[in-house]
């Protein structure tokens, strides 16, 4: 499993790097006021804890169809790149999970002025569960793509729930009033499909061949 | 037994009712190069993927050194299967680099040699930032080789590894294979369609037809149970008395058939007023693959 995990760490650091360079444009794009205008970047900015979800979703869909079937071609077996994956998506979501925090707070500890944030810092918590949901769909996604193309896409229909239910729960969109328990339940929906993902990449990684 | 000896026994694989594979045994001792021949279609690749963990089958067993080859990281790291990297992944481009391939052999196989993959890219002019799509042909076929040469994999098979390439690349690729022979004694397996050419680098040659190996022999030992028998048809079919006939092509009153039989029998072919001619490996194959139905 070491060198499964060598292997989708080194595909995958770009990806951290990208989030990074994200976050800081958008810091600067905040700390020079930017946020207080509507415009492109002003959208970009609120969309802040959708990025890390959007991004781990392209490259678990990859995971499915091209990286699973390079690592297999070189003789890793498919237990230790079911672990790897998931190790590295925990990885993953807990390194992006920092990053969010870190970007959340840094206008409020350098004090800059009239920077809103993001999203509710209440909604923090709620965030690696549910960009976990959405990375196991969209891994299932893949894997399914690799033998039938119909339910590939119904898969990654489904990996869009999840980042729904995530966009509503960090109030993406502002006048979404988050009553009652409609948090837990997006937090349920979203878990409750990951979970049946998951079962889907076991059966599926166990399958899968190279052709 | 050598723990690099790869052994499948009842090997049954199927696609749907298309039973490509039946009750398939092979035996690949170490420290040889085979070749696998077999017409298109006939489950080269279906085979060499199951001997190698990348395909499943329905029953039947592979073992590499006595140990089960599927899921077995131990049996696994001893085998480099290096197949045409595909131009397309699921209806896209492949846009992964070349250098993303070295580098995941480098984290797969435990004997990869960067010195030897460097040496090649330079040797092959193959710029590792290119990506794959961006290859012709020929150049995949080249990643396909430098992954196979550089794994150090005691157990090495590549997949019709010479296809796309030119005559002089071709010629170059069986130096290349030879002098890493002869420095490890790896095991190679190739399969290939260009038999004559490849015919002087193998030691031993396997047919594939209908799902079955029905040749397994060193070369010269197969080739020379072969000759082409050839003269007035009355005197051919009484010089064949007691060979196999594997096929007849008459012209007028003259007859050529290609028969096979043992030393002896071969040898009494001279008694008659016929002339007699050796087959090459190809001509071999297409006697044994080409026809429907051997006379015996």
């Amino acid at each position: 499993m070491k060198n499964a995990l060598r292997f989708l760490i080194r595909s995958h650091w770009p990806v951290v790097v990208s989030f990074l360079i994200y976050g800081g444009v958008m810091m600067a794009y905040a700390a020079t006021g930017g946020t207080r205008s509507d415009g492109i970047l002003t959208t970009y900015y609120y969309l802040f804890p959708l990025v890390p979800a959007l991004f781990l979703s392209i490259f678990q869909f990859s995971s499915g169809t091209a990286y699973l079937s390079m690592a297999l071609s070189m003789g890793c077996t498919r237990r230790a790149y079911f672990g790897a994956n998931q190790v590295l998506m925990v990885l993953s979501v807990l390194v992006n999970w920092v990053l969010t925090a870190l970007f959340l707070f840094l206008p409020q500890w350098l004090g800059w002025q009239g920077v809103e944030p993001f999203m509710p810092a209440a909604a923090l918590p709620l965030l690696p569960l549910v960009t976990l949901a959405v990375g196991e769909c969209s891994s299932a996604a893949g894997l399914l793509r690799r033998e039938h193309a119909v339910l590939g896409v119904v898969c990654y229909g489904v990996a869009f729930v999840a980042l729904m239910c995530l966009a509503v729960l960090v109030q993406v969109v502002k006048q979404v009033w988050l009553w009652g328990d409609l948090p837990a339940i997006l937090l349920s929906v979203s878990v409750i499909l990951g979970v049946l993902c998951l079962v889907v990449e076991v059966q599926q990684t166990r399958q899968a061949v190279v052709r | 037994m050598n723990e690099c000896t790869l052994r499948a026994a009842g090997l049954n694989k199927s696609y749907g009712t298309n039973h490509v594979l039946r009750d398939l045994d092979v035996v690949l001792e170490p420290g040889k190069i085979y070749g696998l021949i077999g017409r298109n279609g006939a489950g080269k690749t279906t085979l060499l993927g199951c001997l190698t963990g990348q395909n499943t089958f329905q029953s039947g067993e592979v073992t590499c050194g006595g140990e089960k080859v599927w899921e077995n990281r131990r049996a696994l790291e001893r085998i480099c299967f290096s197949r045409e990297l595909p131009e397309t992944v699921m209806g896209s481009r492949n846009s992964q680099k070349i250098g993303h391939y070295l580098n995941a052999a480098m984290v797969f196989f435990p004997n990869w040699d960067q010195k030897y993959a460097e040496a090649l890219l330079k040797e092959f002019n193959l710029d590792p930032k290119k990506k794959i799509y961006a290859l012709s042909r020929g150049q995949r076929s080249m990643v396909t080789i430098l992954i196979a040469l550089a794994s150090k994999a005691p157990v090495t098979i590549l997949d019709e590894p010479v296809s796309g390439l030119d005559v002089v690349m071709r010629e170059r690729f069986y130096q290349l294979l030879l002098e890493e022979f002869s420095r490890s004694e790896r095991t190679f397996v190739v399969s290939t369609h260009i038999i004559e050419e490849a015919a002087a680098v193998f030691e031993e040659v396997l047919f594939l037809d209908r799902g079955q190996i029905i040749e397994h022999a060193p070369v010269d030992e197969l080739v020379d149970q072969f000759r082409y028998v050839s003269g007035l048809a009355e005197e051919v079919d009484r010089a064949c008395t007691g060979l196999t006939v594997l096929s007849t092509q008459d012209m007028g009153r003259r007859r050529t058939a290609a028969v096979r039989g043992g030393e002896k029998a071969l040898a009494e072919l001279s008694s008659y007023d016929v002339d007699v001619a050796p087959l090459n490996l190809q001509n071999v194959f297409v006697a044994l693959c080409g026809q429907e139905h051997p006379q015996a």
